[in-house]
């Protein structure tokens, strides 16, 4: 019994990597172009996570957190750096978080990058990477992006966007402007939708916003998987009692904001568009994701034979 | 109590009487607030532009001379004893709730102005109480009667901003309870025994607030503004109700369109509509506002 818990708490103890054969966390350096590494912090537990963040833990536990680092650099004269590494145990959700910051898409590190004044952050893998420095200077600037390239460098493995992107069609697409999760709260992150879970979204069901088209005539596309055809079923009825309980028109229906709201559920996904204009752009809008469901469906069906 | 499904078409269909509003507040496409009795909260808004230098150093002496024409405004006394004898009494044990967030924190100078006005109302200096961390064990918060709270407003990554109703969160030994459906029912800290009936006034720091971060730990400087304000009144909700506007605003400015608060705060909204803590309607609340105007965003 005794070695059954030394083995427990061991395992508990272990970085994520450790545990699935998957790459540790790089190794940040301890100096580095005259910066000193002055704090490292190990943050394997949600409360750890709470403790560090303040309260601005659950984004990062929205999307699967397992454990992070963090650490702080220093350099006389200068605002302090504070490096971050989360492991967040899926690529996809890696990407989920990158959906959440990035304002535009950049390539300049990982397998995607984006810079805010005072920041550098990509996605590799399945690791989240934060850079920060509560000032910008010249050199703090210059320093978060020497790091941000040793800190790609050094992660070797990458890994694919979530597989449900693969239902936006690309026409009006905009750039930087999809958002993927899989926890309720960010249902609204782009345009009001409900107040609770109607659409029963959770861990298991991989869900996309989109932005369409230019801002004076924004279309929202919503595209939720499901596990299997009942659940899609349930989460459907309940969308449907919520928002057009009298049943659709072509699987279209206008609104008291004169805008129109297409749906329709193709084997396990749901696509929503909220906001069309145009009751012929809401509906050409679904079908074309509709007909992305269905080909990827087909060609599942393909590999199985 | 029985939980209201909101959503886009239920707020439209009832919201058809209504003006805009609450777009600000939540992302919606128009406003349903819970306030029926039709009473109006007063809000006092003060800017200076000399409140703070080209250093970012604040003026104490500006800094009491504004919160001290808030209260008189507030209360619509005629001195500054009689206006702080309405919201405290020497009897009184009183715990200032600050904020402590190192980039953006409660700035002393405040600090120091509410306290020096609270003693000149007769309660003593061991009786009261100035922060934000450890109020279950301060002696002085422990028994307090009465609570001035007082923070910065800025964007955050979980409730959409900090708030003055977010600022009681200290209040329990474990916040992250709290943190269901993005903080939707923050409001219902002021039930909480050591909190109930005790809060005498809401100062919402406006001074340099943030209005943008990137990711739950973010600060730039360069998403703060001057605003030079501060805002103060009795009811928290009508207080974060104005600052997430004046936010808000600061956000169209500088991003060019509309750029919603992700997730929205939609704490403040549903302290008025689902827990009747104060209001958030913009209709409902008498906002006062003094001193410096340029870019004052309302």
């Amino acid at each position: 019994m005794k070695l059954s818990l030394q083995f427990l708490l061991l395992f508990t103890l272990l970085p994520y990597g450790a545990m699935t054969n998957a790459q540790p966390f790089p190794e940040l350096p301890a100096r580095f172009n005259g910066w000193s590494l002055t704090d490292k912090l190990i943050l394997d537990t949600h409360q750890s996570l709470y403790d560090y963040i303040d309260g601005g833990a659950e984004l990062y536990i929205s999307y699967g957190f397992k454990n992070a680092i963090s650490c702080r650099y220093t350099k006389e004269g200068q605002p302090e750096v504070t490096a971050e590494i989360f492991d967040l145990g899926t690529a996809s959700d890696a990407y989920g978080v990158y959906s959440q910051t990035r304002d535009k898409e950049e390539k300049d590190y990982g397998q995607g990058s984006y810079y805010v004044s005072g920041a550098q952050f990509f996605w590799k893998g399945r690791f989240w990477v934060s850079l920060m420095t509560g000032e910008t200077t010249e050199e703090s600037e210059s320093f978060l992006k020497t790091l941000a390239a040793f800190i790609d460098e050094r992660i070797t493995e990458t890994g694919e966007p979530p597989a449900i992107l693969s239902v936006l069609p690309a026409e009006e697409l905009v750039p930087g402007g999809t958002l993927y999760f899989h926890h309720y709260i960010w249902l609204n992150s782009y345009y009001f939708i409900a107040s609770d879970n109607i659409l029963e979204i959770d861990n298991d069901t991989p869900a996309i916003l989109a932005k369409y088209g230019v801002p004076e005539e924004r279309i929202y596309l919503l595209a939720i998987q499901y596990p299997d055809s009942t659940k899609a079923g349930q989460a459907f009825a309940s969308f449907e009692q919520q928002f057009f309980p009298g049943g659709l028109d072509d699987n279209t229906i206008k609104t008291e904001e004169n805008t129109w709201i297409s749906a329709g559920l193709y084997y396990t996904t749901i696509i929503v568009v909220f906001n069309g204009k145009e009751k012929t752009k809401a509906r050409e809008l679904l079908r074309k994701a509709r007909d992305l469901v269905y080909l990827n469906q087909d060609q599942r069906s393909k590999i199985k034979e | 109590m029985k939980k209201t499904i909101i959503t886009r078409r239920s707020l439209l269909k009832k919201a058809a009487a209504l003006a805009a509003g609450s777009a600000i507040l939540m992302n919606f496409p128009a406003r349903i607030f819970g306030s029926a009795s039709g009473k109006k909260s007063r809000v006092i808004l003060i800017r200076d532009e000399n409140v703070i230098d080209a250093d970012g150093k604040i003026n104490a002496g500006i800094m009491q001379d504004m919160l001290d024409k808030a209260m008189l405004q507030l209360t619509g006394r005629s001195s500054v004893g009689d206006a702080w004898k309405d919201i405290v009494r020497p009897s009184d044990i009183v715990g200032i709730k600050t904020n402590v967030w190192r980039h953006l924190p409660t700035p002393p100078e405040l600090e120091n102005a509410i306290k020096k006005r609270v003693m000149e109302a007769g309660v003593k200096e061991d009786k009261i109480s100035i922060r934000d961390r450890g109020l279950l064990s301060d002696p002085v918060f422990k028994q307090s009667t009465a609570l001035i709270n007082v923070r910065p407003m800025r964007t955050h990554a979980w409730s959409g901003v900090g708030s003055l109703i977010k600022n009681y969160i200290m209040f329990v030994n474990n916040p992250s309870s709290y943190h269901d459906d993005s903080c939707a029912d923050l409001a219902t800290l002021f039930e909480l025994p050591v909190v109930k009936g005790k809060s005498r006034l809401h100062i919402l720091v406006m001074l340099t607030p943030l209005f943008h971060g990137v990711g739950p730990h973010h600060f730039n400087k360069e998403f703060t503004w001057p605003y030079k304000g501060i805002i103060v009144g009795f009811d928290p909700v009508a207080v974060d109700s104005v600052g997430l506007q004046i936010i808000q605003a600061r956000r169209k400015e500088y991003f060019g369109e509309d750029k919603p608060l992700n997730p929205p705060a939609k704490h403040i909204l549903l302290a008025d509509t689902r827990h009747h803590l104060g209001t958030a309607d913009p209709n409902l609340i008498e906002l006062v506002k003094m001193g410096w105007k340029e870019g004052v965003m309302l």
